[in-house]
C-alpha cells in the first residue's frame, strides 16, 4: 500500500511562533484517518499546507507524489470549517462551477444527494440556513472522486441528526482508492468510523496508530486515550 | 482553465453590474421622457400651473439624481471589481478559489479581463445613456457638427504625428486600454501587498501601498520622460508641441505602463502563491 | 441508527459479536442475504474496512459465506451455528463463573443460585 501524503521534516513558523515543528508523517491510501488534537495544535496548519494554502518554511510535503500545486489540487477534495462558497450563486451554478474545474466531479451524485435532502437547487446559497449550507458544502466535496478528502471539523456545532447524516455520507462515499482525513477534536462521535488516527500536539506528531489496536491493547477508546494524553 | 475562470468571473460580476447598467439605461429613458414632456409647451400650457411646476421640479431633481447615478455606476464598477479581487482571495472565499487546480496567474488574469470587459460595458452604457438624453431633434445638428469637428482634428493630427488616421485611432484605443489595465493591476497589487504584510491592519496597509505605488510610478514616469527629453530633445519634448514629440511621448508612456503592469503581475502572482494566510 | 459500541473493546470484535448474536437469536435466519459491506457499515456507523474485516472473520469461522455474484449470506450449515452457539455460551459462562468466583461463591452455591433464579426471575 502506498502513501497518499508524506511529510519530511515539515516546518511552518511565523516569526518566532512555530506552528509545525519538523514533522514526519505518512498517511496510507484507502483509510479513514482522524487528525486529532486540541485547537492550536497545528492541525489546521498541516491541512492548509497539504491543500496548498500555505507554503512550508522548510521541509517537504507531498500529496500523491506531488508537491502542493495544480497536480495535487486536482486530487484533493477539501472541506474547510467555514462557509466558503460564493453566496450569490445558486446551487445549480455551484454544481456547474465544480463540474467546470474538477474533472472528477460527479454531477449526478451531487444532484441525487441534494434531492434526497429536499434542497431546491435553484435557490441562491445566501437564502439557505447555515446548516443547509454546510450540507451543500459537504455534498460538493464528497461528490468528487478524489484521492484525498480533507474534512476540517465536519461535525462541529451540528445537531445529532445532521451529524448522523454527515457520518453516513462519509461512510457511503468511502472508496478503497482514496483516503479520508478528518480533523476534529470531537473524537467520541467519529471514533467508530476511523481506521487510524494521528495525535498532534504543539506542532508535533505524538502518536499514530489504529483505533482497534489501541482498544485491543489498552482496553480503552481513543477518546479516553486522548483525554489522558492531552490533559490540561 | 483561464477561459472558465474568466467566464465565471464575468457572470458573477454581472449579477450586480448588469442590473446596475440596465437601471442606468432605464433612468435615461425616464430622463428623456421628462425632457420631452417639459419641452412640450402646448402640453404644459394646457395644464394647471401647479402641475407644471411639479413636473419641472421633478425634472430638476431627476437631473441631479441622474448625474449622481452616472458617477455611482462608474465608481461602483471599479470598487466592486476591486473588492471582488480582495474577497475571492483574502477572505473565506479564498478556501474555494485558491484550492482550485489552476495557476495563480490565471486567477489574477481572469479578474483583470473581467474588469476590462465590465469597464468597457459601463463606459459604453454611460456614453449611450448621456447621448440618449442629450440628443434630441434640436441638438441633432450640434452633435453632428461636434462629431465632424472631432474627426477633422484627428485627421489633422495624424500626419503631424507621422501616423495614418487609422493608426492614430488604434493608438488612442490601445492607450486607453493600457491605462485601464494599469489602474486595475495597481489596485490588485496594493491589496495583495497590504494583505501579505499587513496582518491586522491589512486594509490600511493596502491603501498605503496604493499611495506608495502611485508615487513611485509617478516618479519613475516623470523621470524617464524628463530624462529622455533631455537626451533626445528632438524626439521627446513635451513642451515643444510638435506632433512628432507627442507621438514619441505617447509611445514611451505606453511602454512604461506595460512594464509597470508586468511588475504588478509578477508581484501579485508571487504574493498569492506564497503569502496568503486565510483565517 | 448506529449500533451501540462499548469504548473499551475493539470495534472489530464487537461487530463480530453483534452478528453472532443476531444469528444465534434467530434475528438473522440461516440463508438470509446480507446487505453490502458499505450499507452495513453505514447502518452500524462504522468504518467500512472494519466491517469488511469482521465479515471476513465471520466467513472464516463458517457463519457467513460469499456467493461470487450474489453477495453474502448467513450459513445454512446448522452445525456451524450450533458450534458458534456453544463457543459463545462457553465464553460468557466462563466470564460469569470467574466473576462469581471472585465474589467468593463455590460451585454448589453457584448452581443453587442459578436454579433458583432460573425458576423465579427468568423472563
Amino acid at each position: 500500500m502506498s502513501n497518499i501524503l508524506e511529510c519530511k521534516n515539515l516546518r511552518k513558523q511565523y516569526g518566532k511562533l512555530v506552528a509545525l515543528n519538523d514533522i514526519n508523517l505518512e498517511l496510507p491510501e484507502g483509510k479513514i484517518i482522524g487528525l486529532l488534537g486540541p485547537n492550536g495544535s497545528g492541525k489546521t496548519t498541516l491541512i492548509k499546507l497539504a491543500s496548498g494554502l500555505l507554503v512550508p518554511s522548510s521541509g517537504q510535503i507531498t500529496v500523491g507524489g506531488n508537491a502542493p500545486g495544480i497536480e495535487s489540487k486536482k486530487i484533493i477534495s477539501y472541506l474547510p470549517e467555514r462557509n466558503y462558497l460564493d453566496n450569490t450563486m445558486t446551487v445549480n451554478q455551484l454544481i456547474g462551477f465544480f463540474g467546470d474545474f474538477y474533472p472528477d466531479f460527479n454531477k449526478n451524485k451531487a444532484v441525487d444527494m441534494l434531492t434526497r435532502l429536499n434542497i431546491d437547487s435553484a435557490r441562491k446559497l445566501k437564502t439557505l440556513s447555515k446548516g443547509t449550507k454546510e450540507k451543500v458544502q459537504l455534498i460538493m466535496v464528497m461528490s468528487r472522486n478524489a484521492k484525498l478528502y480533507i474534512l476540517d471539523e465536519p461535525i462541529g456545532g451540528v445537531d445529532p441528526a445532521a451529524r448522523d447524516y454527515i457520518l453516513e455520507t462519509i461512510i457511503s462515499n468511502y472508496n478503497e482508492d482514496a483516503t479520508i482525513l478528518i480533523s476534529t477534536h470531537l473524537i467520541a462521535d467519529i471514533e467508530s468510523v476511523l481506521d487510524d488516527f494521528v495525535f498532534i500536539k504543539n506542532g508535533e506528531i505524538v502518536m499514530q496508530s489504529s483505533v482497534d489496536k489501541i482498544r485491543d491493547e489498552q482496553g480503552k477508546s481513543v477518546d479516553a486515550l486522548f483525554r489522558e494524553e492531552f490533559k490540561c | 482553465m483561464l477561459g472558465k475562470l474568466t467566464k465565471h468571473e464575468i457572470i458573477a460580476s454581472g449579477r450586480l453590474l448588469l442590473p446596475m447598467n440596465i437601471a442606468l439605461i432605464f433612468a435615461s429613458l425616464v430622463g428623456k421622457f421628462l425632457i420631452w414632456i417639459t419641452s412640450k409647451k402646448a402640453f404644459l400650457d394646457s395644464t394647471p400651473i401647479a402641475f407644471a411646476k411639479i413636473v419641472r421640479g421633478i425634472s430638476s431633481l431627476f437631473t441631479i439624481f441622474y448625474i449622481l447615478f452616472i458617477f455611482a455606476v462608474l465608481i461602483a464598477t471599479v470598487l466592486f471589481l476591486v473588492i471582488r479581487f480582495y474577497k475571492n482571495h483574502y477572505t473565506d472565499e479564498g478556501y474555494l478559489m485558491l484550492t482550485l487546480p489552476v495557476k495563480p496567474i490565471s486567477l489574477i488574469l481572469s479578474k483583470l479581463i473581467s474588469a476590462i470587459v465590465w469597464s468597457i460595458i459601463s463606459f459604453s452604457v454611460v456614453f449611450c445613456s448621456i447621448a440618449l438624453i442629450l440628443r434630441t431633434d434640436e441638438t441633432k445638428e450640434s452633435f453632428k457638427t461636434l462629431y465632424a469637428e472631432f474627426l477633422k482634428t484627428l485627421h489633422r493630427m495624424a500626419p503631424e504625428m507621422n501616423v495614418s488616421f487609422g493608426v492614430l485611432v488604434a493608438e488612442i484605443i490601445v492607450f486607453a486600454m493600457i491605462l485601464v489595465i494599469t489602474k486595475y493591476l495597481m489596485y490588485f497589487t496594493s491589496i495583495s501587498v497590504g494583505h501579505s504584510y499587513g496582518g491586522k491592519n491589512a486594509i490600511i496597509n493596502s491603501i498605503v501601498a496604493l499611495i506608495v505605488i502611485q508615487i513611485i510610478t509617478q516618479i519613475i514616469s516623470s523621470g524617464v520622460i524628463f530624462g529622455l527629453s533631455r537626451a533626445l530633445p528632438n524626439h521627446i519634448n513635451t513642451f515643444s508641441g510638435s506632433g512628432h514629440a507627442l507621438q514619441s511621448t505617447v509611445i514611451v508612456s505606453m511602454i512604461l505602463n506595460l512594464l509597470f503592469c508586468t511588475a504588478y503581475l509578477l508581484i501579485t502572482n508571487n504574493l498569492i502563491k506564497t503569502k496568503v494566510n486565510l483565517d | 441508527m448506529a449500533w451501540d459500541f462499548e469504548s473499551d473493546r475493539s470495534i472489530y470484535s464487537q461487530i463480530i459479536e453483534h452478528f453472532e448474536l443476531s444469528i444465534l437469536s434467530g434475528e438473522l435466519l440461516p440463508g438470509a442475504k446480507l446487505d453490502s459491506v458499505r450499507e452495513l457499515a453505514s447502518q452500524a456507523s462504522v468504518n467500512p474496512n472494519t466491517m469488511q474485516r469482521a465479515l471476513s472473520e465471520l466467513e472464516r469461522i463458517g457463519l457467513v459465506y460469499t456467493q461470487r455474484t450474489n453477495g453474502r449470506f448467513i450459513t445454512q450449515d446448522l452445525s456451524a451455528i450450533e458450534n458458534a452457539r456453544n463457543n459463545f455460551a462457553k465464553k460468557h459462562i466462563i466470564d460469569f463463573l470467574n466473576r462469581m468466583q471472585s465474589l467468593g461463591l463455590n460451585k454448589a452455591q453457584i448452581i443453587d443460585l442459578i436454579e433458583k433464579y432460573y425458576e423465579e426471575d427468568l423472563q
